[in-house]
């Protein structure tokens, strides 16, 4: 795979996270150009002609999303940049954070002024403390160079950036939770209608942008939305970043273009599975997403259709590969013990079904799984599948039913044998 | 607001654009359970119980939030709705302690209702329940059983919205979610037993009413709260012969679904310990008991061998009493002054959610009966204490504290002992 890097341009330069750097490889220049010389709707519409889409999961096209704002409400706009990386087996958010925070910070100021918002919010994840002081120290510096603050290049823009940690909880990702917690509620998601776009952040307009998307931002304005628009499929354009972690020769961060083959991937460019084994799985979209069979990945590339064609999802691109040796019951009991912990226990489906299944799974986990178990994960699974608040509750069921409709025979074995048939841990 | 047409099950309903498939249900008389939705707390759309179809729209929606559009078709009885109510009662039933028996919800539970009516099925959780406290006191008022509850939140946000305290939070996590008293609050605020009302299930008990008596064998009987003069409506509930308890009776011209605790609890000065029970006479060393006739006698004694006098009565008698006290007043003393208490008290920001300064029920009512003088009680009160008037007949209060301190005229610890009753 050889492409020009976008998003991880700066990443592995020296000092890549210090604004001197930033700006000597062209930093800050795509932000000066969008204050001195787009209007706000032109800016809109380039983002909606690049085709980005956003890269927290949902993959929202992201130019559409800015419309949505009223133009004509009375009321401050607020943008979000939603730096809550939690999603299992996700870390591309976190290697951009530290390693070219000023990119973010320019992608937040450039979504902030397509919607004309004077305030945004960075909502860091509360465990990446490090990556918090980085941006914090980021924003100043930017603030200090007159990117961010009072009458900005001299165009009577104002525009503030607040660096917020949350407290650790994965549903603060969840964009209306964040909202309610960075307004200082609990993190619980808000029932929609109302979306945020009207009534966002303490009721007033607001947008929320994945890490991933804002950073992407600098470079779309800089080379233009053609370019970006150039890459990827016809439905999802420009590149992405992939987590790549689990029973694999080269694990880490990889910027692929959109429609790059799934196969080709893993096995040229992250190296396959190591040591001789074979791969069992493969969950490409983060651990919320339904795990593929190897003979599933065949034909998918990476890109949101085909993902999607294949019964899973693209999501946030953390890609969690698993070899032959790995139980395919302890990893769906560990993955329904983390949804089990994260629940917010808001609404009546997940909160309940959630801890249902995890229990479920942990017996048969551990060898005490009953006949009519599988069917019942599979139904609750069901009953829980877009019946929730928020798409917390289908993060949780889809992976649960995946994991028992594609492995069931594992499945069967271990609640048949009271033990594991796999591995030998 | 321009009125829209949908459908609900089929039947036609017009109904005000803005208006939620709920309302629309509940005006065409369509029952859909629902735990969470309470018609004057804002919208929480947690039980998922209101779940249902919308043609057109691929996922079930939540009729407590979904906005009615013209020619909108909802179904409220297809398949998939009756699989999730089933499905949301099994949920919220898993962790459910079932320990009715002894749940003075019983009888009036929503979790019973529905589940008889929605589901009907042995529960297929068989793995260990996750405990909760099972008696937290609350306040004064109010007692929490963490594991009878189900997250509702209509109880957090009666005290965010109604009374504006916010005693009440949501705590923990997931299935550990519980309700809590926020920071060191106490749930003692003056509307604070209503949270027991609008629980559907049994985890906020009125720990006046707990324990004391099976809700299917009380009697209900519409009245009207005689704590203050507002006049909130009520359902009086009796078992035998005797006030179990009072509960709010809708009424959206003067209490909505509300009635403050003290109304509620007042009903308890009828069998409390300052209440007369046989006539009492005032002779030398205090008051004595004797009979109606031998009290009557002397009232009348009274009245008659005094050159004038003055009568006052109770703001909370009836009006056919206060139609008898002017008649006999005007027949024993013409032209004796008449007038009915009246007493102002200061209220709090959130007593004056209910409560009136007038804390008699009937002032106005016993005034159009002809008990009333000119100036007003004010101005007889200040003829009274100056001595111009040598007897007055008070009937109902207990203006010179005779009766174990005078609780109902603490105002006036400087009234006369001159004046004979």
């Amino acid at each position: 795979m050889s492409m020009e890097k976008l998003l991880l341009r700066n990443i592995g330069v020296t000092d890549s996270h210090t604004l001197a750097v930033y700006q000597s490889r062209g930093g800050y220049q795509s932000w000066e150009k969008v204050v001195r010389n787009m209007k706000p709707v032109e800016l809109i519409e380039e983002v909606k002609a690049s085709g980005l889409r956003g890269r927290g999961g949902a993959g929202f096209p992201t130019g559409m999303k800015w419309s949505f704002v009223p133009k004509d409400s009375p009321k401050p706009k607020y943008l979000v940049c939603n730096a809550d990386e939690s999603e299992p087996g996700t870390f591309k958010d976190r290697l951009l954070i530290e390693q070219d925070p000023h990119a973010i910070i320019e992608g937040t100021l450039i979504a902030a002024y397509g919607i004309q918002s004077h305030t945004a919010f960075i909502y860091i994840r509360g465990e990446l403390v490090a990556g918090a002081k980085i941006l914090e120290r980021a924003v100043e510096e930017a603030c200090r160079a007159g990117y961010i603050g009072k009458n900005i290049f001299g165009s009577g823009y104002d525009l503030d950036v607040i660096v917020h940690r949350g407290a650790g909880a994965y549903i603060c990702g969840e964009e209306t939770a964040l909202l309610s917690s960075l307004e200082g509620g609990r993190g619980w998601p808000k029932v929609k209608p109302p979306f945020p776009a009207t009534h966002g952040l303490f009721g007033c307009p607001t947008v929320v942008n994945n890490v991933e998307t804002l950073a992407a931002l600098p470079w779309i304005i800089e080379r233009g939305a053609a370019a970006y628009a150039a890459m990827g499929t016809e439905k999802s354009k420009g590149t992405k970043l992939f987590s790549v972690s689990g029973h694999i020769s080269r694990p880490g961060v990889y910027e692929v273009e959109m429609g790059y083959p799934f196969k080709k991937f893993l096995e040229e460019d992250c190296g396959g599975v190591p040591n001789g084994r074979k791969l069992k799985g493969v969950i490409p979209g983060g651990g919320s997403m339904p795990v593929l069979r190897p003979e599933e990945l065949e034909k998918v590339n990476l890109d949101y259709e085909s993902v999607q064609a294949a019964g899973s999802m693209l999501g946030s691109g953390g890609v969690i590969v698993m070899d032959d040796s790995t139980c395919m019951v302890r990893a769906a009991s560990n993955i329904a013990r983390f949804y089990a912990h994260e629940s917010c226990g808001q609404c009546s489906p997940c909160r309940e079904g959630c801890h249902w299944m995890e229990k479920i799974f942990h017996r048969i986990e551990h060898g005490e799984g009953q006949t009519g178990d599988l069917d019942l994960i599979l139904n609750i699974s069901g009953n829980i599948m877009g019946n929730t608040i928020c798409p917390f509750g289908d993060a949780a069921a889809m992976p649960a039913a995946a994991f028992i409709r594609k492995f069931r025979p594992e499945f069967e074995a271990h609640i048949a044998e009271k033990r594991c048939t796999v591995s030998t841990q | 607001m321009d009125p829209v047409k949908i459908t609900i099950d089929g039947k036609e309903v017009v109904i005000a654009k803005g208006k939620t498939v709920i309302q629309a249900a509940a005006e065409a008389g369509v029952a859909i359970p629902h735990y969470c939705y309470h018609s004057k707390l804002s919208i929480a759309g947690n039980c998922r119980m209101c779940l249902v179809e919308i043609e057109k729209m691929p996922k079930l929606q939540i009729a407590c939030n979904t906005q009615v559009a013209e020619g909108m078709g909802v179904l409220t009885q297809s398949p998939k709705v009756l699989a999730v109510r089933k499905a949301v009662l099994e949920f919220l039933l898993i962790n459910h302690p079932v320990d009715c028996p002894i749940c003075d919800q019983a009888g009036e539970c929503q979790l019973q209702n529905y589940y008889m009516e929605h589901n009907r099925e042995a529960s297929r959780f068989e793995l260990g329940k996750v405990h909760d406290r099972k008696k937290t006191i609350f306040g004064p008022h109010v007692i929490f059983d963490g594991e009878r509850c189900i997250k509702c939140t209509r109880c957090v946000r009666f005290c965010q919205e109604i009374t504006k305290t916010d005693e009440l939070a949501v705590i923990n996590r997931g299935d550990h979610s519980t309700i809590a008293l926020f920071d060191d609050s106490v749930l003692d605020n003056p509307l604070s037993a209503n949270v027991v009302d609008i629980c559907p299930v049994g985890a906020l008990t009125d720990r006046d009413f707990r324990f004391k008596v099976r809700v299917w064998y009380l009697q209900k009987t519409p009245s009207v709260c005689p704590g203050c003069s507002t006049g909130c409506n009520i359902s009086v509930e009796t078992y035998q012969n005797r006030i179990a308890r009072f509960k709010p009776r809708i009424n959206e011209a003067v209490n909505s679904h509300w009635i403050c605790d003290e109304g509620r609890y007042c009903f308890h000065e009828l069998t409390g310990g300052e209440r007369l029970t046989v006539p009492l006479i005032r002779q030398e060393g205090g008051l004595v008991p004797t009979t109606w006739d031998n009290a009557l006698q002397a009232v009348l004694a009274g009245l008659r061998s005094a050159k004038a006098a003055a009568g006052i009565m109770s703001g909370r008698s009836t009006n056919e009493e206060a139609f008898l006290f002017a008649k006999l007043m005007k027949k024993l003393t013409p032209g004796s002054p008449l007038e009915v208490c009246y007493q102002e008290r200061e209220l709090s920001e959130n007593q004056k959610i209910l409560m009136s300064p007038d804390r008699a029920p009937n002032f106005r009512g016993g005034r159009d009966m002809g008990v009333r003088a000119n100036g007003g009680y004010e101005s007889l009160l200040q003829k009274l204490l100056a001595g111009d008037v040598p007897a007055a007949y008070v009937v109902g209060e207990d203006l010179i504290g005779a009766n174990g301190g005078g609780r109902r005229c603490r105002n006036f610890p400087f009234w006369s002992s001159k004046i004979s009753v």
